[in-house]
C-alpha cells in the first residue's frame, strides 16, 4: 500500500483552477521530489497535503486513510520550509520534544523517545544549546528529527536546502538521505531546483502549468524526459531541432549542427519534424579534427566558460544560431574563442515528435 | 526629480519632528497655571498643594482606584491578546476588522460608555457598583489597544513557526498557549501595566456621569478644580499624571528597546550562519590571542587541495 496517494486532486484559488487532476502515490520509505516552475502549482500541492490550502476536488489518502477533509494538525503532514522554522527561544531538546508535549504523551514516553532521537541524529552532546549556534548541518538534522519525532506520514522540504553554496546543499541532502534511511520516512522534496536531489530521489514528479507533465523513476525522468519542458525543469538541456531522413535501427537525422546517426525507440516517419534534447554533461569537446572513431560530431566556436563548483559549463556558438551549452570537467584546457568538435557522447537521445 | 523627492523627504522629516515637539510641550500646558500667571493670587503651585493629596481619604481612594483599574488593565489586555491572535490567525477580513478597532479608538468616551454598559449592565445585572461599570466601560478602548499591540507582535512571529506547529499537531488554542502567549508574557505584562495606568486616571467625564458617589480616583483629585476654581491643586494634580504615566511608560519603552536590540542581534547573527565565513571570522575574533595564532597557523598548513571541490562529480553523475 502507498504512504500517500494522491487521486485526481484539484486546486483552485478563487476562480482560477491552480492545479488539475494531481495523480501521483509516494511508497513507506522513499524520497520523491515534486518539481516544475514557480507557477507549476508544486506549492499549491504542497500546501493541500498540509492542509494550509483547501482542495476542490479529489482524494489525499495517507496509508489508505482520507484526509483531505482533517484539520492541519490532525493530518500527520509536517512541511519544513526554507528557514526550517526552529524555535530560537527553545534548546535542541526542547525543539525536538514539542511534537512530543503536543500530542500529551507521557513524561516517561517523551524522555525516552527525544534520547532516542538525539543519538539518532548525533545531538546527544548539544540538547541544551540553542539552535542558533548549531552548525547549519546540525540545525538540518533538528528539523527533520523534530518533525519525524512524531512519526508523520510525510515530511514535505519545501525549498528546505535553503540558500546555501553547492557544496553545503550536497551536504544537507546527505544528511536527508541518512536520516531518512535510518528513521524509515517518507520524503517529499518540493523544489524548482531539483539539480541536488536527483541524486538521491527515487521518484520524480514534475509539474507544470498545473498539471503532472511526467513521473516516474528520477533517473528514468532525467535521462529520457517526455516533453522538453521536463528537460529543462530537471536540468540544462540543448534542444536542437532536426528532420528524420533515413529510418532503421540507427535514424538518421539533419540538423543545421550537421547530420546525426542516433538510435530511436519510436518508428519515425521520414522527413518527419523531431527535436533531439542532449544534455550538456552528454557531450564531449575535443580539438578541431581530433575526432576519431566518433560517429556524431559538429563544430562550433567557444563563446563563454563559465567556471561552477567542479565542472566548466561552456557556452558555445554554433551553425543553429541557437545555444548550445556543454558541460566538461575542470581539467577541460580549452579558452573563449577556441575552435573545437563536439562529440555526442550517446547513441541515444530523447526525441520529442513534432 | 529626485533631489525634490529627497528635498520634500527631509521636509516631512522635520515637520514631524516639529509635531513632536509641539506635544512635549503642549504636555507641560496645563502645568502654567501652577505658575501663577492666570491666578496670582493663590501664588501658583505650593507644596502644600502636593501635601494635600496625601490624605488618608484619598490614599483610600487611590487603592480602590488601583485595584479596579489593574484588574481592568489586565483583564482587556489577556482579552485583547486572545482576540487579536484568533482574529490574526484565522480570520480572512483583517482589514475590517482593523477599520472597526480604530472607530473603537476614536469613540468619545461617553458613548464608549453607552456602548459598553448595556453589555456590562447584563452580564453584571446591574447589582454591582456603579464604580466596576465606569472601569469596565473603558474596556473597548483598552481591548482594541491590546488587540493592535498582538496583531504588532504576530506580524514579528515567523508564519514558518506557526506552519510547523500546526503540522506537529498543535490546535489553534495550542499554539496560543504554548507558544504565542509565552512569547508575548514580557508584552503582555508591560501593556497591562500601561493600560491599568492610564485607565486609572480614564476619562473624568464619564466617571462624573456614572458614578454619583464620587468614587473614582480622577473625580477626586480633580473635582477640585471645578467646585472650588484651585488651580494650584489642579495643578498638582495633573503633574502627578504625569509622572505616573511617564513612569508607566518606562518599562514598557525599556521592553521595547530590548526587543528591538534582540530582534538586531537575532538577524545578524541569521545573516551570519548562512554566511559561514562571516561565522568563523567572528569566532577567531573571540578567540584569546594565542589560539587566534594557533589558528592561523593550523589554516596556513592546510594542503591548498583541500579547498578545490572534487571534480570527479560530472563523473558521478553519469
Amino acid at each position: 500500500m502507498s504512504k500517500i496517494k494522491i487521486n485526481s486532486l484539484d486546486i483552485q484559488v478563487g476562480k482560477e483552477t491552480i492545479v488539475s487532476s494531481a495523480i501521483f502515490s509516494l511508497d513507506d520509505n522513499q524520497i520523491a521530489t515534486l518539481t516544475g516552475n514557480q507557477n507549476s502549482g508544486i506549492f499549491e500541492v504542497s500546501q493541500c497535503l498540509t492542509g494550509a490550502l483547501p482542495h476542490s476536488a479529489g482524494t489525499i489518502l495517507a496509508e489508505g486513510e482520507e484526509i483531505q477533509g482533517l484539520a492541519p494538525n490532525k493530518r500527520k503532514v509536517v512541511k519544513i520550509t526554507t528557514d526550517w522554522a526552529l524555535f530560537p527561544h527553545l534548546t535542541v531538546k526542547q525543539n525536538l520534544e514539542i511534537g512530543l508535549h503536543l500530542k500529551k504523551l507521557k513524561s516517561t514516553e517523551i524522555q525516552e523517545l527525544s534520547t532516542q532521537y538525539l543519538s539518532h541524529l548525533k545531538l546527544s552532546d548539544k540538547q541544551a544549546m540553542y539552535p542558533e549556534v548549531l552548525s547549519i548541518e546540525d540545525q538540518f538534522k533538528l528539523a527533520i528529527g523534530r518533525a519525524a519525532i512524531i512519526e508523520p506520514h510525510l515530511i514535505i522540504l519545501e525549498e528546505a536546502l535553503g540558500p546555501f553554496d553547492f557544496q553545503t546543499r550536497q551536504k544537507l541532502v546527505k544528511i536527508a538521505n541518512e536520516i531518512k534511511k535510518q528513521l524509515s520516512l517518507t520524503l517529499l522534496f518540493v523544489t524548482i531546483f531539483p539539480m541536488d536531489i536527483l541524486g538521491i530521489s527515487d521518484k520524480l514528479i514534475v509539474m507544470h502549468k498545473g498539471f503532472i507533465e511526467q513521473s516516474g523513476n528520477a533517473q528514468e525522468v532525467y535521462e529520457s524526459p517526455a516533453t522538453p519542458i521536463v528537460a529543462k525543469t530537471t536540468g540544462e538541456i540543448n534542444s536542437v531541432n532536426a528532420q528524420v531522413m533515413m529510418s532503421g535501427d540507427f535514424t538518421m537525422f539533419s540538423t543545421k549542427l550537421g547530420g546525426f546517426n542516433l538510435k530511436s525507440q519510436d518508428k519515425l516517419r521520414m522527413e518527419s519534424q523531431v527535436e533531439l534534447l542532449i544534455r550538456p554533461e552528454q557531450t564531449k569537446i575535443v580539438a578541431l579534427g581530433n575526432t576519431a572513431d566518433a560517429r556524431n560530431v559538429f563544430s562550433a566556436k567557444i563563446k563563454s566558460i563559465q567556471y561552477m563548483a567542479g565542472f566548466q559549463y561552456i557556452h558555445l556558438e554554433t551553425d543553429d544560431q541557437k545555444p548550445f551549452i556543454s558541460i566538461q570537467n575542470q581539467d577541460c584546457s580549452f579558452k573563449v574563442d577556441d575552435d573545437i568538435d563536439v562529440i555526442l557522447t550517446r547513441d541515444e537521445y530523447p526525441i520529442i515528435k513534432k | 526629480m529626485f533631489r525634490l523627492f529627497l528635498k520634500l523627504n527631509i521636509l516631512g522629516k522635520v515637520l514631524s519632528e516639529l509635531l513632536l515637539l509641539i506635544f512635549f510641550v503642549c504636555l507641560f500646558f496645563p502645568l502654567i497655571p501652577a505658575l501663577g500667571i492666570f491666578n496670582p493670587v493663590n501664588n501658583g503651585l505650593t507644596q502644600e498643594h502636593f501635601l494635600s493629596l496625601i490624605s488618608k481619604v484619598h490614599l483610600s481612594i487611590i487603592i480602590e482606584a488601583l485595584t479596579y483599574s489593574f484588574i481592568t488593565g489586565y483583564f482587556c489586555t489577556l482579552l485583547g491578546f486572545f482576540i487579536g491572535f484568533l482574529t490574526h490567525h484565522n480570520f480572512t477580513g483583517k482589514f475590517l476588522f482593523l477599520s472597526l478597532l480604530s472607530f473603537f479608538l476614536f469613540i468619545p468616551e461617553s458613548l464608549q460608555l453607552m456602548v459598553a454598559s448595556p453589555v456590562l449592565g447584563f452580564i453584571f445585572k446591574t447589582k454591582g457598583s456603579l464604580v466596576d461599570i465606569t472601569y469596565l466601560s473603558s474596556f473597548l478602548f483598552l481591548t482594541t489597544i491590546s488587540i493592535l499591540s498582538t496583531y504588532a507582535l504576530m506580524a514579528k512571529v515567523s508564519k514558518a513557526e506557526l506552519e510547523i506547529l500546526s503540522n506537529l499537531g498543535a490546535s489553534p488554542i495550542q499554539i496560543f498557549t504554548k507558544f504565542i502567549f509565552p512569547l508575548g508574557k514580557k508584552m503582555a505584562i508591560y501593556l497591562g501595566f500601561t493600560l491599568s495606568i492610564q485607565v486609572l486616571f480614564y476619562g473624568t467625564h464619564t466617571q462624573f456621569i456614572a458614578n454619583p458617589d464620587k468614587h473614582v480616583l480622577t473625580w477626586n483629585l480633580s473635582g477640585p478644580y471645578f467646585l472650588y476654581n484651585d488651580f494650584g491643586l489642579s495643578s498638582a494634580t495633573y503633574s502627578l499624571l504625569l509622572v505616573l504615566f511617564l513612569i508607566s511608560l518606562l518599562p514598557t519603552f525599556l521592553f521595547i528597546n530590548k526587543e528591538f536590540h534582540k530582534q538586531n542581534i537575532k538577524n545578524s547573527s541569521k545573516s551570519n550562519t548562512k554566511n559561514k565565513k562571516s561565522t568563523r571570522k567572528k569566532v577567531t575574533r573571540k578567540l584569546p590571542k594565542k589560539k587566534k595564532v594557533a589558528t592561523e597557523i593550523a589554516e596556513k598548513e592546510l594542503p591548498p587541495d583541500k579547498s578545490i571541490p572534487e571534480k570527479s562529480n560530472l563523473e558521478d553523475k553519469k
